[in-house]
């Protein structure tokens, strides 16, 4: 049965380019718009990995990230960040945060596939 | 989707952003500066950002990236954004926003070396060459990809040899990381021998599945080099003991591969054998042990432990625990989908051809002679009302608010500003009202040359201001309303109004009106929308280009709208356009009158009856007047107004629908008969034949015969002046006499 991803990303063209480019390698893609959406996403789809921006409206990507890990039945949900804070203090906040790991964009679609794989349950 | 519908959400994208920075300056503007705005704007270019990024727009990304972080130093202390740095900001959103459309249209590149400069030295920028590092910095991981059927099994690469120890900590798990996936992404960099020291596993009883027992010790055989190895390991830093030798390089690779397989057969890590990823697992382990086959292979028993961590670190929810009381509690988003305007355009079309069709199978069902109370009538009342509904369904979707398009003038209200020295702030209201996307995109250019007009003409320097007693900075405020079925916008400044003897001179000048004209104020204040008429003394770079409010005029009249204007000298001049809400369907009310059938927009409809004799009263020559409840309402005889027939003298018994046009100016129509109230696809005239006075569009209606759509409030404007002009006449006589 093909994986299910989340991704929550504010930005259409990212949760566009996501989603064209992980339906092109066989996943479900399920898309959220910020943290709190994705908290409800992640409940309907029981995604097998998450990946989040950080730079969001409502609930941002720290934040969504350290709910699911306080969270019942998804705290140990592997979390990739995929955003274009490049700095290592930002991957510090999110690794502190409970993130798994992290891409940097702008992302090469193999390298954001290998990155998947690399934590796919 | 492709690369390129992807590129058109992104400019989409862009286009709302840059709306929602606008949208967030102009608050700033007004109330002063704020964390949430600074922020909102910061997302917005941030954004932008990313998605040039992914689709290697460089001068997008680098300007854009200058921006941000100029945004990121008010961001961290708000004190930091003074005036004069807000309003470059502005000004780089500006710039921002022509690389944008550079980008979209592919068009020249933007010279952006200016206000970088600008943006460098105000924020102290200074060392960043403007390059974004997400750029320059690449993706942080390198994955070596070497799949397993790459693999020869004979082969004994001579490579580097490590000694890994890694021992994860509780956190590795907690981070959602299976120490598993690691160990299999080693594999994939080369041969593995494993060892598992279990040793720290407690006994089941007394086991907690929150903590971290087990810990491996990894002999890998890679080409790799030993920076390849530690990044399979980055995600995990501080979440584990690591250490990594580097052994002799590897010299032979004997060994009893028999021996080790069957050692191994037992070897499962403890997950279902279907899923990809033990399969992988297993071949690994059997791979390993062939290649490596000179170390001692020691395979204890591992089963147990691994499961249980397994199993939380994948974190799979069993279905039916749905606790998450947060995620619960989160707030839902608004579900929306992005359709093509063109889609929508079908839609509506083909929504109008179906009213027209829904009106010619009731007409028919009448002729036939079906009863109103039998089943089939019945049946078309129901599709009537369905049909109304899924119109104004349909129309719901292509109602937009004028949002965007207000705001795109705050950034027409700096560049005048900049270029006249004045002084204004744009004050908007009613910025939500909704409507249809076809007047939206009408009114973008008669609103821009309203703005200019009103800065480049109605406001003052702000010294002239200083000394009229008014605050140096001009406002002009700009509203939308919804008001009887239409849309009204005005656009209202605070300046100097309209200098009715300078426009009335030029006029005459111009040969617009004759030189003893009568004109009242208001009259002369119209003739600044005359065709060919221009106060501009210099003719400026903005407005004055002679071209001027006669072209407003016509644009807003094509969107089937009107525009008045009043003004008061020394205080300001307020512009005031009302337009249909579509231009798509009408609900009408379908009349007879000289033997022709017309259309009234229901929308200016206020009441419909027949008049009795004492209703009706004569003043002067032969007006006509209606006494309705107190007031007086002049009646218009249609038939005879649009020149059908000639005027009747006893209008006693006759039937009139008493009309509202925008300026509170009230009519009684007479005509001969009502048929009843319909819904019309409006077809315009202009573009088919040519613009007719009193009439603003046809139809077709449901037995195919064209019919005339009324403009109520030109019929009434023309009455009101032709009912001046001869009472004027015989003043004039009385005079004479």
């Amino acid at each position: 049965m093909a994986k299910t991803i989340l991704t929550v990303d504010d930005s259409p063209t990212m949760r566009e380019m996501l989603r064209s480019c992980l339906t092109g390698a066989d996943f479900n893609v399920v898309t959220a718009e910020h943290g709190a959406d994705g908290l409800d996403k992640l409940q309907e789809s029981q995604p097998d990995v998450v990946i989040t921006d950080i730079n969001m409206p409502v609930m941002d990507g720290f934040e969504f990230i350290e709910n699911v890990r306080q969270s019942q039945v998804s705290n140990r949900m592997p979390i990739l960040v995929l955003t274009t804070e490049s700095h290592q203090d930002m991957k510090m906040r999110a690794k502190n945060a409970g993130a798994t790991g992290w891409i940097v964009k702008p992302f090469v679609p193999e390298k954001l596939i290998d990155a998947i794989n690399r934590v796919m349950p | 989707m492709n690369l390129d519908e992807i590129k058109d959400t992104f400019f989409t994208e862009c286009a709302e952003q840059l709306a929602e920075v606008e949208s967030a300056f102009c608050v700033v503007q007004i109330d002063g500066l704020d964390i949430e705005n600074v922020n909102a704007i910061f997302r917005a270019v941030h954004s932008i950002k990313g998605g040039a990024g992914a689709f290697g727009f460089s001068d997008l990304v680098s300007f854009s990236h200058v921006v941000e972080n100029a945004l990121d130093i008010v961001r961290n202390d708000i004190s930091q954004g003074t005036d004069d740095r807000l309003n470059l900001l502005a000004r780089s959103m500006d710039v921002l926003s022509d690389i944008v459309d550079a980008t979209r249209e592919d068009g020249e590149k933007v010279d952006d070396a200016e206000i970088t400069a600008e943006l460098k030295a105000m924020f102290n920028l200074g060392g960043e060459d403007g390059q974004p590092e997400s750029t320059a910095v690449e993706i942080d991981y390198d994955p070596v990809p070497i799949s397993l059927t790459d693999l020869d099994l004979g082969d004994t690469s001579s490579g580097n040899v490590f000694e890994i120890v890694f021992e994860p900590k509780s956190s590795l798990y907690e981070n959602g990381h299976d120490p598993q996936r690691i160990l299999r992404h080693l594999g994939e960099l080369g041969t593995c021998t494993t060892v598992v020291d279990d040793s720290k596993v407690p006994a089941l009883d007394t086991l907690s599945p929150d903590e971290a027992f087990l810990g491996w010790t990894i002999k890998l055989d890679t080409e790799s080099s030993e920076e390849d190895v530690r990044e399979a390991f980055d995600w995990v830093e501080g979440d584990c003991t690591l250490s990594i030798k580097l052994e002799q390089p590897e010299i032979d690779g004997g060994g009893d591969i028999d021996d080790i397989l069957s050692g191994l057969e037992d070897f499962d890590l403890g997950e279902d054998p279907d899923e990809a990823a033990p399969a992988e697992s297993n071949d690994a382990s059997v791979e390993d042990a062939g290649a490596g086959g000179k170390a001692d292979v020691t395979v204890e028993a591992v089963v147990e432990a691994v499961p249980d961590e397994k199993q939380n670190a994948a974190g799979k929810p069993p279905a039916a625990a749905n606790k998450d009381q947060q995620a619960a509690a989160a707030k839902k988003s608004n579900q929306t989908i992005r359709v093509e305007s063109q889609k929508v355009d079908r839609l509506i079309n083909l929504m109008g051809e179906l009213v027209i069709n829904q009106a010619m199978v009731s007409e028919q069902v009448t002729q036939d002679g079906f009863s109103s109370s039998s089943p089939t009538a019945l049946l078309m009342v129901e599709f009537q009302n369905l049909t109304r509904e899924v119109q104004e369904s349909v129309m719901a979707i292509r109602a937009q608010p004028v949002k965007p398009v207000f705001m795109r003038m705050s950034r027409i209200l700096r560049e005048v500003c900049s270029v006249t020295g004045k002084k204004a702030a744009l004050v908007l209201e009613g910025e939500n009202t909704e409507v249809d996307t076809t007047v939206i995109e009408g009114l973008t250019d008669p609103l821009t040359h309203m703005i200019r007009n009103s800065i480049d003409h109605g406001i003052e320097s702000p010294e002239d201001r200083v000394a009229a007693g008014k605050p140096e900075t001009g406002t002009i405020k700009l509203s939308a309303l919804h008001s009887s079925g239409r849309i009204v916008i005005n656009v209202e400044d605070d300046g100097a109004g309209i200098n009715r003897e300078r426009v009335l001179q030029m006029g005459i000048e111009k040969g617009i009106v004759s030189e003893n004209a009568d004109l009242s104020d208001n009259d002369i204040d119209s003739l600044i929308m005359a065709p060919g008429f221009s106060t501009a003394e210099a003719v400026t770079d903005l407005s004055g280009r002679g071209v001027g409010m006669d072209v407003v005029r016509q644009s807003i009249q094509s969107l089937g709208g009107r525009i008045s204007i009043s003004s008061k000298p020394g205080q300001g001049s307020q512009f005031s356009m009302s337009m249909p809400l579509t231009l798509a369907i009408l609900d009408g009310m379908v009349v007879r009158a000289a033997g022709q059938v017309f259309v009234i927009p229901v929308s200016a409809v206020l009441e419909t009856f027949n008049m009795k004799p004492g209703d009706v009263h004569k003043i002067g020559n032969d007006d006509q007047v209606l006494k309705l409840r107190g007031n007086l309402v002049p009646i218009i005889q249609v038939g005879h107004q649009l020149g059908f027939c000639g005027k009747q003298d006893d209008n006693s018994g006759g039937t009139v629908l008493v009309v509202e046009a925008g300026n509170n100016a009230m009519a009684a129509l007479l005509v001969d008969s009502i048929d009843g109230q319909r819904q019309v696809v409006i077809k315009s005239l202009e573009s088919n034949y040519d613009r007719v006075p009193c009439i603003a569009a046809a139809t077709i209606m449901g037995n195919g015969q064209i019919a005339l759509i009324l403009d109520v409030e030109e019929i009434i404007a023309r009455q009101s002046r032709a009912a001046a002009e001869s009472n004027s006449n015989i003043l004039k006589m009385e005079m004479i006499a």
